[in-house]
């Protein structure tokens, strides 16, 4: 079993391993948290914590699939903790008295400066290590609430003062992804005092729509409501919204945790390129619970040997530089696609794909079942390599577009 | 001989599906390949890629009506298609892992019983006669009942379903199957006579002029066998064994029985011997390569048989009552004792009812006698299975039909 070390260091806390509950129904209570710590969990950030519990409904989740995939994408209608706060604030001091080497980030949420001072003192006399704030849930029965908050601004860097005035913690806002502009929100939020961004919330969303009773699921009572989206199908929003996060010269330098979609080593690894430098993971814990992280951890090991690297840190936005512009992207050049007879099992799926979802490039030999490219017609666009069930395309060839790619030579270009 | 109850009978078994998740997850495996292998290779065409594709399209009722469509049998079909030689043999998920289970789902589709409603041509005054109440007669009647024909069945048994009732096991075909599948072909345009044999309680003579077509649909229905078995006590014809094994209540059971041949019926008949026999031993005349039976067959008569001799042909009895084989590439002899030897050799067409209306050649149709004579399912058919027989019938139909100047 390889053995590398896991550990980071986030807003001057020193994290074993980078993965972490986000604040959600996975950590909900003593029981789950102590249960996820004791699975290796590097941290959790504790369900949010509000003044009044929520009253939660019931059936609160949906899934997105396709063919034979569950949990494409997941939808939760839950808000904020259930339990009154004194319950939680007890879980909290109780946790952190008997797992003094994890990390446990409190998350509040209020609607008024007073109400999130209150919050911030509270959590930081029970022992949390830093405090998230909750800008983000979109699905609050308070309409004041949640992402509203997000969306705005100038509440955000009133809210992060306020907090900030009452606790000495490392504080940490989590943002909406329903807006255009992340940077804008986060900005504020640093102006605010806000030390670190966690990012992505859920996404609204309306993920099915029963076709019988014509609502959308899951069926409250014959209704339903507009709620978070998250799972697989969300990582790449999420990847986008940190990318432009670093890609501002104004909040290139603030930490952040990374959320969205988070379900094997793969994905943490890319949020890590892109900048992340902790993990928060939930809908993959709900699939298929705290035991995931033994995979997470050892599949970053692995990682981590590959590409020489003794500390997690030294891989944190090192995808960052190479994402550019579309108008900067070198276009003078196309890449045609390779066929491996022997690996073709002769579906004709890149026959099919070719024709009617890209330029009629693929011919289809009818006796043998082969397919083969006609490099007239191909434009490079690799479709075919995407759609063959059994990774028989490969990219092949490089040439230059006529009259394009003068004094270069092919194989300098990074395919 | 002592008798016991048959444990062959029916009532032993019990028929496991798989369920709606299991199917949709077998569906759901499919390539949706370009030109599908799996259609190109039925001979009902039965396309397997279409109810497939509206299977996993979520649409399960139009699924199970497409089955209907294009094949009257589904559900029988849906148990005993040999498909690894059809749609099951070059699909193509095979080379990344293993085929899709293609009978299963169409098993599946067919459970759930739906058909679309029929639409029936106006009678037209024309009666048809048909020669046997198999499957493949049945499905005759009810396509010439469509297009307004009457039609009279004659069959020598006391039910219907010919072979599928009397040469397959009730493991393998359970008779609910068969009822779900033949009963709704049954309509007042079909009028049945059972226990009426060709030749003998009917003659050329009494029907040639009566009907406008006579259709043919007695199969291969003459066993093979060696002239020096006849009407010897300790032999049964495959055909009679397994009559007697899905039907009589109680059964005789043996010390030890050997099966001769190497058929799926001579597989069917291990399977159901080693049920009533202490030993059950099968001998094949060829080596075992040669063996024409189809994986499933073999799986379950290797499974059934204590052992299995190759390349041994029956010669005589000794003294003692044994049969003795001989070396079918030498010349040494071995004496396979028994006490029931069950002879599955193999069926051909029984000329002795059928020479009145076909010249017969080599035991292959050549033409006809009469001109309002026809025949469809094994008779013509080369593959001798149940699909490729039902695929000989919508030709004929046509062929009916245009004697008639009917279409």
């Amino acid at each position: 079993m390889i053995k590398k070390d896991l550990s980071i260091e986030f807003l001057g806390v020193k994290f074993k391993n980078p993965f972490m509950l986000s604040s959600s129904p996975v950590g909900n209570c003593y029981d789950m948290c102590a249960k996820a710590f004791r699975s290796g969990w590097g941290g959790i950030v504790y369900k949010t914590l509000i003044k009044d519990p929520c009253d939660e409904c019931s059936p609160r989740y949906d899934m997105l699939t396709k063919e034979a995939t569950p949990f494409v994408g997941f939808k939760n209608m839950e808000q904020l903790t259930e339990h009154p706060l004194e319950d939680d604030l007890r879980d909290i001091t109780r946790l952190k008295k008997e797992f003094p080497d994890c990390v446990l980030v409190a998350s509040i949420m209020a609607g008024s400066d007073e109400d999130w001072k209150i919050l911030a003192k509270q959590v930081e006399d029970a022992g949390a290590d830093m405090i998230e704030l909750n800008f983000s849930c979109p699905q609050m029965t308070d309409t004041h609430l949640g992402s509203a908050i997000g969306q705005n601004p100038d509440l955000c860097r009133q809210y992060c003062k306020a907090v900030k005035s009452a606790t000495k913690l490392p504080v940490i806002a989590k943002m909406t992804p329903n807006i255009t502009d992340m940077c804008e929100v986060a900005l504020a939020s640093m102006e605010g005092g806000a030390d670190a961004i966690s990012a992505i919330n859920t996404i609204k969303s309306i993920l099915n729509v029963d076709l019988d009773k014509e609502v959308g699921l899951p069926i409250v009572n014959g209704k339903s409501s507009i709620s978070g989206y998250s799972g697989k199908a969300v990582k790449p929003v999420a990847l986008r919204f940190i990318q432009q996060l670093r890609d501002n010269p104004k909040t290139r330098n603030i930490p952040i945790s990374g959320i969205g979609g988070i379900e094997t080593w793969r994905d943490a690894a890319e949020f890590i390129l892109l900048g992340a430098s902790t993990l928060q993971v939930t809908t993959a814990i709900m699939q298929y619970g705290y035991r995931i992280i033994d995979d997470l951890c050892n599949g970053l090991m692995h990682y981590m040997e590959e590409k020489g690297v003794d500390h997690l840190s030294d891989l944190v936005g090192r995808a960052n530089k190479n994402v550019i512009p579309a108008e900067e992207l070198d276009r003078d050049f196309k890449i045609y696609p390779k066929i491996d007879d022997d690996k073709c099992v002769g579906c004709g799926r890149c026959y099919i794909s070719c024709y009617d979802g890209s330029h009629q490039a693929m011919e289809w030999d009818k006796k043998t079942r082969r397919p083969t490219c006609n490099t007239d017609k191909c434009v490079g666009c690799l479709l075919c390599s995407l759609v063959c069930p059994v990774g028989a395309i490969s990219k092949g060839e490089v040439v230059f577009k006529p009259g394009r790619g003068k004094g270069r030579k092919t194989k300098d270009v990074i395919i | 001989m002592a008798k016991k109850n048959n444990p062959l009978i029916e009532d032993n078994y019990q028929e496991e599906l798989l369920d709606l998740t299991q199917i949709q997850a077998e569906a759901k495996r499919c390539l949706n390949c370009k030109a599908p292998r799996c259609s190109l290779m039925c001979p009902m065409q039965c396309e397997p890629h279409r109810f497939i594709a509206l299977l996993n399209s979520g649409n399960i009722e139009e699924a199970a009506k497409f089955v209907y469509e294009k094949n009257l049998l589904s559900y029988i079909c849906g148990h005993i298609c040999p498909s690894e030689k059809y749609c099951e043999k070059n699909c193509l998920r095979g080379r990344i892992d293993r085929v899709i289970k293609v009978r299963e789902i169409h098993r599946y589709l067919a459970s759930l019983n739906r058909r679309d409603e029929e639409e029936f041509q106006p009678l037209n005054n024309k009666h048809a006669l048909i020669i046997g109440g198999g499957p493949v007669g049945l499905v005759m009647a009810h396509k010439l009942a469509k297009r307004g024909l009457k039609s009279t069945i004659l069959e020598k048994s006391s039910y219907l379903g010919g072979a599928l009732r009397q040469q397959i096991p009730a493991f393998r075909l359970p008779s609910s199957v068969i009822d779900h599948d033949l009963n709704p072909l049954l309509n007042e345009r079909i009028e049945i006579k059972l226990k009426m044999t060709f030749g003998k309680d009917v003659t050329c003579d009494d029907v040639k002029d009566k009907y406008d077509a006579i259709i043919f649909t007695t199969g291969l229905d003459k066993p093979r066998t060696y002239d020096f078995m006849l009407d010897h006590p300790k032999v049964i014809l495959a055909q009679d064994f397994l009559k007697m094994c899905r039907h009589e209540r109680e059964i005789t059971t043996y010390d030890k029985i050997v099966v001769i041949g190497g058929s799926d019926t001579a597989m069917d008949c291990l399977t159901s011997a080693k049920k009533i026999a202490r030993e059950v031993i099968g001998v094949y005349r060829r080596e075992k390569e040669r063996l024409r039976a189809n994986k499933e067959s073999l799986e379950m008569g290797f499974k059934a048989a204590d052992d299995f001799i190759f390349n041994r042909t029956p010669i005589r009895f000794d003294e003692a009552g044994n049969m003795v084989f001989k070396n079918y590439y030498g010349e040494e002899e071995e004496t396979i004792p028994a006490s029931l030897y069950v002879l599955a050799i193999g069926v051909l067409i029984d000329d002795s009812y059928l020479k009145d209306f076909f010249e017969i050649e080599d035991g292959v149709i050549k033409n006809k006698k009469i001109s309002n004579v026809f025949y469809a399912g094994d008779m013509s058919s080369s593959d001798k299975t149940l699909v490729s027989a039902l695929s000989t019938v919508e030709d004929v139909v046509d062929k009916v039909l245009n004697y008639l100047n009917l279409d």
